[in-house]
């Protein structure tokens, strides 16, 4: 069974009475494991989508059902419940809370998930550790690079042990090298831990890695291959 | 109309509910303190305009209302150490009327008895008081005549202290004290001779001629202009009383012990005599106190809403700039509650740095000022209302306890608007917010 | 309107949220300002007039030395000529001539010590609210010789009411004795609550005649226009009345000196209220415009960058400020207004508690307002001035800034 699924889903935004239609009848399942990207040029609709199949928007006709559940029949508390526990985000920049250490961003969701504090340090000595940031634990994300950012950023997203990570365009501001590092990281907690990976992005280098392609065009999936 | 009213419960109940939801999410997620604490101080110089203007509006306000009360609190002090004491004993019927037909007639001892059991009274005197006229070779003047023990009225009322010519009532028979001020219409000084004349207890006219032995000059100009003093023996013998007297007036070792003496007196003498405070004694002086006290809420009141404007400009402003960090954190699961509750942290520790460098910038303003405030340049106003020409401020309780309620309600409220306006936004929206 | 004040007037709105918030903060600091200066100024205008109307009118005139010593050995001779003087002379809307002396009134067994005041009975009228101040009974007249009236609180001690006899004793200015009997023939209140206890009124003619004080007067009370003429009509008196025996002529501020005093401490606690008040609303100002140009570090440099001189920035950002007062200010002032207005001509009367701590000033338990053109004014310089100060630290920052820096900080 998927993940997580759309049926039909549209999104029409309205802009000073012109309307414009960023997502226009979609059908996207994702099976547990999955390591997916959704590529396409700017403006077709891959953040829009990215944001109807996180719980962070609500699509404008169809329907979004996570681990079963249909979000429209969900309260925004039980959202940001679903968010909390079984999603896991990560941007393409400006991506941390500025005012806390690269530990405490990664212990942040924690918290909020109310898992107490020994367990809080242990898992987050861990997950900085396998993302190979022990050393940058109690800096501020001022004081990282951006592609140190977006790994704790990373951490901070599988560290709840959600269901699904949703990331869009994660690569976009970084350097190849750094971006390939970062891609090749997610690819690696994809395999060991089977956490689900949906990516949005425009990078030919993380196309190339992924194993399953949904090409979007005018809000609408052109193409969607899977590797063998 | 009833579907109208139930909405509005309705409505009332679910906010009711996100309150509540909002302030266990305070008491449960301690990181939302550290990241409302860091908050506070990401835009330095903005924090440290509203935290100055918190500070100055709580200091200012703090330190004229200890300056003002500073005074009501003399005009209290003076009413009780130049006359009232803190408990009176008089004969039922005396304060209706307080004449001589309402005396106690053996001279107080039934009351000498009981307050010297009570171990709250530092110490009691008795009196005799009578409306009279003083003249002098040059003129005559409308008085009080209080008859009293030197020596046991000294250690009640600051008469004795407050000598500035001659000496305080001594061995010598048939001596007045006189204020200054009433000296000076009269045209003596120390040693002359004056004429006391009031009607007796049999109603006929009573006259006898004194020396002044002294003057005096409290802070109360009615005092001094009308206030007349002789020994009790011959204030009895003037006006035939044989050993009655008016009142007993007892000074209590702290003044917060005067109700439950004068109930204690009041239990043990009975209907035989009419015990009151000073606070009965002097309505209108707890009157004006009361008064000044509702008067300082006021005042306080005033500066915090001037306060909220800017310290809600503000937070609207942090919110606003942080859109999208706020997108960010609703994306990983934080709920509106959580939102909520991490503005209104947010405002109340803005507030509560505010209140710490008020606090310290009172300290400051109470530690130059120790030596009083001297305003003799205005000694006539003051001695007037019964204030002596050095003000020192009083601080009370209320003074410290009131900013803080009232920031602390402030904060709540001007953290109310854009901790709604960021908890509202759709994620989706926030994010694409740069 | 030029460029610049465009620029800063839409600069304003720009972020109307917050522009919103800084006016209200400014409206609520105006309002209280006109609304507390005018009750203050309506309370003290009511003390002074209360007062002035209880005693000795706005200027008294005495022989040397009564001020000091109120007693009978100083006085006036009030003679044709000197009445004559007195209907003369310019800005004198009446006056009347009084003699007091101290004495000890008593009924039966009771005693007390009084300041006795003889009036003119048709003149004091005309220039103290005394007759009116009577709830029982009459006032003195010519017609009913030896009657009396007691105040309140007096009448109360001695248990004497209208009809009753009382004994009054004192000292005749022959420095006999002089003593009397009179009859009660009115109660009067007086809201002072010391002269309540111990102050009567008898005629002028039965004073007279009592103390044997043949035309001579204690003192002529004189009523002015209002209050500020005081001074006008005190120096006018003199003139005319210079070369006759020495003279007095006082002016209610110097009669009554602690009252005076009064006012300044009253004034001076709720100025330091306002002015906290203000300075409250002042950083206010100051942090509204220093965040609008930080966050226009960028468009201040595109405009130093166009060539807009330094100077002219400065004025843009000030402008900004004093328009952004300016605006509260107005709408404070439109507010704050026709509120006082309204007050002054609905004064509250105070009741209960409050009604008796006003006594104790000696004041009737009514509050009024009272809006002199100082005070919005005044306001209106206060505020203003407050914008420029708060400004000014925002304005020189948005002014020295290079255009490069200010290109390159977003």
């Amino acid at each position: 069974m998927a993940i997580l699924e759309a049926r039909g889903v549209h999104k029409v935004y309205e802009t000073r009475g012109v309307e414009t239609t960023a997502v226009n009848g979609v059908d996207l399942a994702l099976e547990p494991g999955e390591f997916t990207v959704l590529y396409g040029p700017s403006g077709c609709g891959k953040t829009t989508l990215l944001n109807l199949l996180g719980a962070l928007d609500e699509p404008t006709r169809g329907t979004v059902h996570l681990l079963g559940r249909d979000l429209g029949q969900l309260s925004s508390a039980a959202l940001a419940q679903l968010r909390l526990h079984e999603l896991g985000f990560i941007f393409q920049a400006y991506n941390l809370i500025p005012v806390l250490t690269a530990r405490e961003n990664v212990e942040f969701v924690m918290e909020l998930q109310g898992v107490p504090a020994g367990d809080r340090k242990a898992r987050s000595d861990a997950i900085l550790a396998e993302v190979g940031l022990a050393e940058m634990a109690d800096k501020r994300p001022l004081e990282m690079s951006g592609g140190q950012q977006q790994r704790v950023a990373v951490a901070r997203a599988i560290v709840g042990r959600p269901a699904v990570v949703l990331a869009d365009e994660p690569t976009a501001n970084l350097d190849s090298h750094t971006a390939s590092a970062l891609l090749d990281l997610m690819l690696q907690l994809n395999r060991e831990s089977g956490v689900t990976f949906l990516f949005s992005t425009h990078d030919p280098m993380v196309i190339e890695k992924a194993r399953r392609r949904v090409r979007l065009l005018d809000g609408r999936i052109e193409a969607d291959e899977r590797e063998a | 109309m009833g579907g109208r009213t139930a909405a509005v419960l309705a409505g009332l109940r679910r906010g009711g509910r996100f309150s509540t939801q909002v302030f266990a999410a305070i008491a449960r997620d301690r990181i939302l303190w550290r990241v409302a604490w860091r908050n506070v101080w990401r835009n330095g110089r903005r924090t440290g305009v509203v935290v100055t203007a918190i500070a100055v509006g709580i200091a200012g306000a703090v330190l004229s209302m200890a300056i003002q009360f500073g005074m009501v609190f003399q005009m209290v002090e003076t009413a009780i150490a130049t006359d009232l004491g803190h408990v009176q004993v008089h004969a039922p019927g005396f304060r209706d009327d307080p004449g001589l037909d309402h005396r106690l007639d053996d001279g107080g001892r039934a009351g000498g008895v009981a307050l010297d059991e009570l171990p709250q009274v530092a110490a009691w005197s008795p009196r005799v008081r009578a409306s009279g006229l003083i003249t002098s070779p040059r003129s005559s003047a409308g008085i009080q005549l209080i008859a009293i023990e030197p020596a046991r009225e000294a250690a009640i009322t600051v008469v004795s202290d407050s000598m500035v010519a001659g000496a305080y009532l001594d061995g010598d028979a048939r001596r007045v004290l006189i204020g200054q001020a009433l000296a000076d219409r009269l045209h003596v000084k120390v040693g002359s001779k004056v004429v006391v004349s009031a009607t007796d207890v049999h109603g006929d006219l009573a006259g006898e001629a004194f020396r002044v032995a002294g003057l005096y000059r409290t802070a109360s100009l009615e005092m001094d202009r009308t206030t007349v003093f002789v020994r009790l023996s011959e204030g009895q013998k003037l006006l035939a009383l044989g050993e009655a007297v008016s009142e007993l007036v007892v000074r209590a070792r702290d003044r917060k012990d005067a109700a439950d003496l004068a109930a204690e007196l009041g239990r043990r003498l009975g209907s035989e005599a009419d015990v009151r405070t000073w606070r009965e004694l002097a309505p209108l002086l707890v009157y004006f106190v009361d008064m000044f006290d509702q008067m300082a809420w006021i005042v306080y009141a005033a500066v915090f809403i001037a306060m909220a404007f800017g310290i809600a400009n503000v937070l609207l402003m942090a919110v606003f700039e942080r859109t999208r960090e706020i997108g960010v954190m609703r994306s990983i699961g934080m709920n509106g509650q959580r939102v909520v509750g991490l503005v209104t942290l947010e405002s109340v520790f803005l507030v509560l740095v505010g209140l710490a460098a008020g606090f310290a910038l009172t300290g400051l303003g109470l530690f130059l000022l120790r030596d009083g405030i001297d305003l003799s340049r205005w000694a006539q106003g003051l001695n007037a209302l019964g204030v002596s020409n050095t003000i020192t401020p009083v601080l009370r309780p209320a003074d410290v306890l009131a900013p803080v309620v009232v920031a602390t309600i402030t904060a709540l409220l001007a953290g109310l608007w854009p901790a709604i306006r960021a908890s509202r936004a759709q994620p989706a929206d926030a994010l694409r917010h740069v | 309107m030029s460029l610049e004040w465009r620029l800063a007037w839409r600069n304003v709105w720009r972020n109307p949220r917050r522009t919103g918030l800084t006016i209200a903060a400014t409206v609520f600091a105006v309002v209280l300002v006109v609304f507390f200066v005018a009750m203050a100024a309506g309370l003290h205008e009511k003390m002074i007039e209360d007062a002035v109307r209880l005693q000795s009118g706005h200027v008294a005139v005495a022989g040397a030395g009564y001020f000091e010593n109120r007693t009978l050995e100083q006085y006036v001779v009030v003679d044709p000529a000197v009445e004559a003087a007195f209907d003369g002379a310019e800005g004198v809307r009446a006056w009347a001539p009084r003699v007091l002396g101290f004495g000890l009134l008593s009924k039966e067994t009771d005693a007390r010590g009084v300041a006795v005041l003889g009036v003119d009975p048709e003149r004091e009228p005309e220039v103290t609210t005394l007759a009116e101040r009577v709830q029982r009974g009459a006032f003195v007249s010519n017609d009913t010789p030896r009657g009396i009236v007691l105040a309140s609180r007096l009448a109360d001690n001695l248990g004497a009411e209208v009809g009753d006899v009382l004994f009054l004793y004192s000292q005749a200015w022959t420095l006999e004795s002089a003593f009397d009997l009179f009859t009660v023939v009115g109660v009067m209140k007086i809201p002072d609550v010391n002269m309540d206890r111990s102050f009567a009124v008898i005629s002028l003619a039965d004073a007279r005649d009592f103390f044997v004080y043949g035309d001579r007067a204690s003192e002529v009370a004189v009523l002015a226009s209002d209050a500020e003429a005081a001074p006008l009509v005190a120096a006018g008196l003199r003139s005319t009345l210079e070369g006759a025996e020495p003279v007095d002529v006082r002016t209610w501020d110097r009669l009554m000196p602690e009252l005076v005093q009064f006012i300044f401490l009253d004034d001076a606690a709720m100025y330091m209220l306002l002015v906290i008040l203000v300075v409250v609303v002042g950083f206010g100002i100051l942090n509204t415009i220093l965040m609008a140009v930080l966050e226009r570090t960028r468009e201040l440099g595109v405009l130093l960058a166009l060539g807009l001189r330094p100077m002219a920035v400065f004025r843009v950002v000030y402008v900004e400020s004093l328009a952004l007062a300016g605006v509260g200010l107005l709408l404070g002032l439109v507010l704050a207004i026709p509120l006082v207005l309204w007050f002054e001509g609905h004064p509250v009367a105070l009741t209960g508690e409050m009604a008796a701590a006003t006594e104790l000033f000696g004041m009737e338990p009514v509050m009024t307002w009272k809006l002199k053109p100082l005070n919005p004014i005044g306001s209106t310089i206060t505020i203003l001035g407050v914008a420029a100060l708060a400004a000014f630290y925002p304005a020189v920052k948005a002014a020295r800034g290079r255009p490069v820096d200010a290109l390159r900080s977003l």
